[in-house]
């Protein structure tokens, strides 16, 4: 199973990266929004988590180009506080699920394995 | 012609002495920015190193980290110390949970109280603020004495920190600094406030009410927040009293707060009270209506578009008409010779969508 990761935070980035491998998952790191919708468009994966805020594209016009690409991939969305509205936005355009950070990285995953078990 | 002489050589001397000054201070220059460059190199590879260390421990436990002597010698530098702190502190502002339990545990393994002591009571505003944050991610109670002493702080970063991480220690009971706070609290900081708050017992809820009739308008708006992150369904009739409040920006939010904790008369209160509110306030009860209201509302909704000239109320009024099936109203009322060109205008857009 392949999972995009798309976040500007490195430590967040990281984190999830170290878990995400020790299960088994090919993983790929995009630090800005462009280059994840790149990859998404050349090589869709199974997954994707995305920050909202990130450099050249937000998560919602990654969602977007999904969407625009008719791409059948489930989308965990990673907000801050205050971006209630973002996230309503994000749902709207497809996400599957979303958290708030500070978020529990456990939990992340568990998320993850979810979705990609009904995959 | 010897006087000339001696004085060419005075100057020669002079020149010299100035041209090593330059000389030494170039080298020194030069230096400087040699150890600063080596500095920022070194900082951007040691938190990235210690990032790798961290997000490594958050999954597979402190035991790499703690036993890495090498990497732990690095610990002996003091710049290297307060990288390592400050990653920490960022990596607790991101995760929660067991991720959280990791951090605390590498900060007291590695024993960094003291520098964060040393950063707590600096007379450097930014280095108090660094040590709050330590502190409170680290869930250091022995701080709380002297954080709580920083809530009179005249730098608004201290004081707003402070705030935050009375409230992480102690919960609900660390808000007590409300009833008598004269500065404002930001809309960030009243989110902040809240997102750190998980548990009020029902007996704690009284204190609300003293916020309520606070002199302070954030504080006002903060315990409407709170009352609507926590439906205090007791606090209907308080916040029913704030729609006579001098401020439209606090009456409209006790609507918005009634809405979450509307119980079977909240709405006759509001329409009660609509003829002696201004436009805006208006807007929002008929907001209020759109969400919670049902056809029992029509006369009233009927009446508000007979009386009213506010374009904002107009609108948001034949929108919700349309909505309850009120279309044979609203076509009849186009037809009305002395409406307006511009309602007649709303009228028909509303009617065509």
């Amino acid at each position: 199973m392949k999972i995009l990761l798309a976040e500007d935070d490195e430590l967040i980035l990281k984190t999830i990266e170290h878990k995400l491998k020790n299960e088994g998952y090919d993983i790929i790191l995009c630090r800005n929004g462009k280059e994840a919708i790149d990859h998404i468009v050349s090589d869709p994966p199974d997954l994707v988590v995305t920050d909202i805020m990130m450099p050249f594209a937000s998560g919602i016009e990654i969602l977007s180009a999904i969407q625009q690409h008719n791409l059948s991939i489930n989308v965990i969305v990673l907000s801050s506080l205050g971006q209630e509205d973002v996230v309503e936005d994000a749902f709207i355009l497809g996400a599957s699920d979303f958290m708030v950070k500070p978020f529990n990285p456990n939990e992340l995953v568990l998320r993850i394995k979810r979705l990609l078990r009904f995959k | 012609m010897i006087i000339l002489k001696i004085q060419l050589y005075n100057l020669t001397l002079a020149l010299v002495v100035l041209l090593l000054l330059v000389i030494l201070l170039i080298i020194g220059v030069i230096i400087y920015g040699y150890r600063n460059y080596q500095f920022i190199n070194n900082a951007q590879l040691w938190k990235k190193r210690i990032e790798e260390k961290i997000s490594y421990s958050i999954f597979n436990g402190t035991y790499n980290l703690l036993n890495d002597t090498e990497f732990l010698s690095l610990l002996e530098n003091k710049n290297f110390k307060k990288i390592f702190i400050s990653v920490l502190i960022e990596s607790d502002q991101r995760f929660v949970g067991d991720a959280h339990k990791t951090l605390k545990e590498i900060f007291h393994g590695l024993k960094l109280d003291d520098l964060a002591w040393e950063k707590l009571k600096s007379s450097n505003s930014y280095q108090n603020v660094r040590g709050i944050q330590v502190m409170t991610a680290m869930n250091n109670r022995d701080a709380i004495g002297t954080i709580t002493n920083l809530l009179d702080h005249y730098n608004p970063y201290v004081y707003s920190e402070a705030q935050y991480s009375i409230v992480r220690f102690n919960g609900f009971q660390g808000l007590s600094f409300l009833q008598s706070l004269e500065k404002p609290l930001s809309e960030w900081q009243q989110m902040r406030l809240l997102q750190a708050l998980h548990n009020v017992a029902e007996s704690d809820f009284h204190v609300v009410s003293k916020w309520l009739i606070s002199t302070n308008l954030s504080v006002i708006d903060f315990a409407l927040a709170f009352i609507r992150k926590f439906r205090i369904l007791t606090a209907h009739d308080s916040i029913v009293g704030l729609l006579n409040h001098n401020s439209t920006d606090i009456r409209i939010s006790a609507i918005k707060t009634l809405q979450t904790i509307e119980n079977q008369e909240t709405l006759s209160i509001l329409i009660n009270s609509y003829p002696l509110q201004n436009e805006k306030v208006k807007v929002q009860i008929i907001k209020f209506i759109d969400r919670s209201g049902n056809n029992t509302q029509i006369p009233f909704l009927h009446s508000v578009l007979e009386n009213e000239s506010d374009i904002h109320i107009y609108i948001n009024t034949v929108k919700l008409l349309k909505k309850l099936n009120e279309q044979e109203y609203l076509t009849k009322k186009i037809t009305d010779v002395n409406l307006a060109p511009e309602y007649r205008q709303v009228l028909q857009n509303a009617l065509s969508k």
